[in-house]
């Protein structure tokens, strides 16, 4: 850095790779064992370098298993969560930055007071109101009218319903009201002194300019989406709804039954790790970014 | 930003934020304000018999013993989680800060268990930990039951724990690096003329400066501590060995589901709340307190 320090140099390059061996270890003993016969596992443990069965057994898998499924789940849930996501939360950051009505702090407060109560917490109810979506509305016709309809729909158990309530937060609205905070006041002065409306300049120069904030903000809620556990684990009660992260947890061995196959757990878990880590290992400055940004 | 740059419009702002807005009416308010109603009614499961009965499931929760022991397991959880998540974050980030050149590729391998699930990560940890065929038998080996993370509690809460950990450091570390970076390199050198060492600019320069970096992380850290453990927990220990990794965040979830015990539940997450809330609130005190005591902004 500034000065020469020989031995602490070693000393950090060798702590370095001490923590490179904890935080890839996982991954390595996984793509390992995932690459030898069940019978080595069970006779030596886990190895703990590569063998020669790995294709054979990542075949076995999706025979097995509707693991293919589970990965179409996962990336067409995903990918609906990020095209959502991104839409909502651009164009609420807008109104909330650039309007001088009264009403954007109605959105403001509105959206950012969903920071408070993560999904996670309030688990149960939004179960069942994703199960009955339109008894609100029952209930608002019911105290209005007195009228008492009987349509419901259930969202358990469909893309919508493993989607919508992903969206229902504001971490994107806040990542793009954080980046259109540095988006110099100059340029909406100077389209609305060239006649531009606001839809306008929002379409023709705000959305072109947040490009790289699209990208950053699309990788992480890939990546957050593909990762997440809990809803789908409540959401779906059939096996071919099911998301990968979800269902790799199916492959844990029971307690009864035949010898755990542990180099079949561990190649779904490859596969189950995969994709995000190609979307990691492809996009890493967009996601640096969106990460970054996040933390300003 | 200046009122010149902003737009009329009195309801544009509105029919904008519409869309965000239903859809957090409906799968925020809504279902929160159903687990408050709840927590204060006795209700059938999924049945239609209801009465309110106030405060009585929060007193019942309250006076349910189990309940101290599994708070004291998240606190347990949540601490150590934290402080192991930001202290190893930002060791490595100052490590890698202190070799510009090579540091390169350490920041970017180390950033991949990022894309790695919980749930996936809970499955591949329980065969790399178990006493039998995991490198743990090893010790094993040496010492007959040493290591038995399906009986001993402490040993178990100290591998979710450290599980968590792994699963949070790489966001921590992009931040603080970023955070480190961010410092102008003028007065680290000044600071090195004056001869303070890499430890003592480290301690007396970069952490205060980035002192707001670290308090979002460890806000971040906290929060996932009590919303996203569950995958793990639940991949990993199911909340065992006798309820030693059994933090709020899973007993809200059994109770609902498993045990089909609303009312408790929602009062169960109500506390959960609450008990974020307090955690970050105190954070943003002490914080405060420190940056007006140091004469910050």
């Amino acid at each position: 850095m500034i000065e020469r320090h020989p031995v602490l140099k070693l000393l950090t390059l060798l702590l370095l790779m001490l923590s490179l061996v904890f935080a890839l270890g996982p991954l390595y003993l996984a793509l390992c064992s995932a690459s030898v016969t069940s019978r080595q596992i069970l006779l030596h443990g886990l190895a703990l370098a590569p063998g020669g069965h790995l294709l054979e057994n990542l075949a076995a898998v999706l025979h097995r298993a509707d693991i293919g499924h589970m990965l179409l789940n996962s990336l067409v849930v995903a990918l609906i969560v990020v095209a959502g996501k991104l839409a909502l939360a651009s164009t609420s950051a807008f109104a909330v930055v650039y309007f001088r009505s009264r009403m954007r702090h109605v959105v403001f407060w509105g959206i950012f007071a969903t920071l408070l109560l993560p999904l996670e917490v309030r688990i149960v109810p939004t179960y069942a109101v994703a199960s009955d979506l339109l008894e609100p509305l029952r209930a608002v016709l019911a105290a209005c009218t007195g009228l008492h309809l009987r349509v419901s729909l259930n969202l358990l158990d469909s893309y919508a319903g493993l989607s919508l309530p992903l969206m229902a937060s504001a971490t994107g609205t806040f990542l793009f009201r954080q980046f259109y905070l540095t988006v110099p006041a100059e340029l909406a002065e100077a389209a609305r002194m060239d006649g531009a409306g606001a839809w306008r300049f929002f379409v023709d120069i705000l959305l072109p300019l947040s490009k790289a904030n699209f990208a950053a903000l699309g990788t992480i809620v890939f990546l957050t989406t593909w990762k997440d556990y809990m809803w789908p684990l409540v959401a779906t009660s059939r096996p071919e709804m099911r998301t990968i992260a979800l269902g790799i947890a199916s492959f844990l061995p029971t307690e009864t039954g035949q010898p755990p196959e542990w180099n079949l757990v561990m190649a779904a878990a490859l596969i189950a790790l995969a994709p995000p880590l190609l979307v990691i290992g492809l996009t890493q400055r967009w996601f640096v970014r969106g990460v970054t940004g996040a933390g300003k | 930003m200046k009122t010149s740059a902003r737009f009329h419009g009195r309801w544009m702002p509105l029919a904008l934020g519409l869309p965000q807005l239903v859809l957090i009416a409906w799968f925020f308010y809504w279902p929160s304000w159903k687990g408050l109603w709840w927590s204060l009614h006795l209700e059938c499961p999924f049945g239609h018999c209801t009465r309110f009965v106030g405060l009585d499931n929060y007193r019942r929760e309250l006076g349910d013993a189990s309940l101290y022991a599994s708070l004291l397991s998240t606190a347990v959880f949540s601490l150590c989680g934290v402080a192991l998540s930001v202290a190893a974050a930002l060791a490595l980030a100052w490590m890698v800060e202190f070799h510009r050149r090579s540091g390169k590729l350490f920041r970017y391998l180390l950033i991949w268990p990022y894309a790695v699930a919980g749930s996936v990560l809970g499955v591949i940890l329980r065969a790399a930990a178990s006493p039998g065929i995991g490198p743990m038998a090893y010790l094993n080996r040496l010492w007959p039951h040493v290591w038995q993370p399906h009986l001993d509690g402490a040993q178990a809460m100290a591998l979710v724990v450290a599980a968590f950990a792994w699963t949070q450091i790489p966001f921590d570390f992009i931040v603080l690096v970023a955070a480190l970076r961010s410092i102008p390199a003028d007065y680290l050198a000044a600071a090195a003329i004056d001869g303070a060492g890499p430890l003592r600019r480290l301690l007396d320069i970069q952490i205060p400066m980035i002192r707001p970096q670290l308090f979002f992380v460890a806000t971040m850290n906290l929060v996932d501590s009590i919303t996203n453990s569950f995958a793990i927990v639940d991949t990993m220990t199911q909340g065992g060995p006798g309820g030693a990794t059994g933090i709020l965040a899973y007993r809200a979830y059994r109770d609902g589901f498993v045990g089909l015990d609303l009312s408790g539940s929602s009062a169960l997450s109500m506390l959960l709340m609450l008990l974020l809330l307090a955690a970050i609130a105190a954070q943003f005190a002490a914080m405060e307190r420190r940056a007006r005591q140091e004469g910050f902004r």
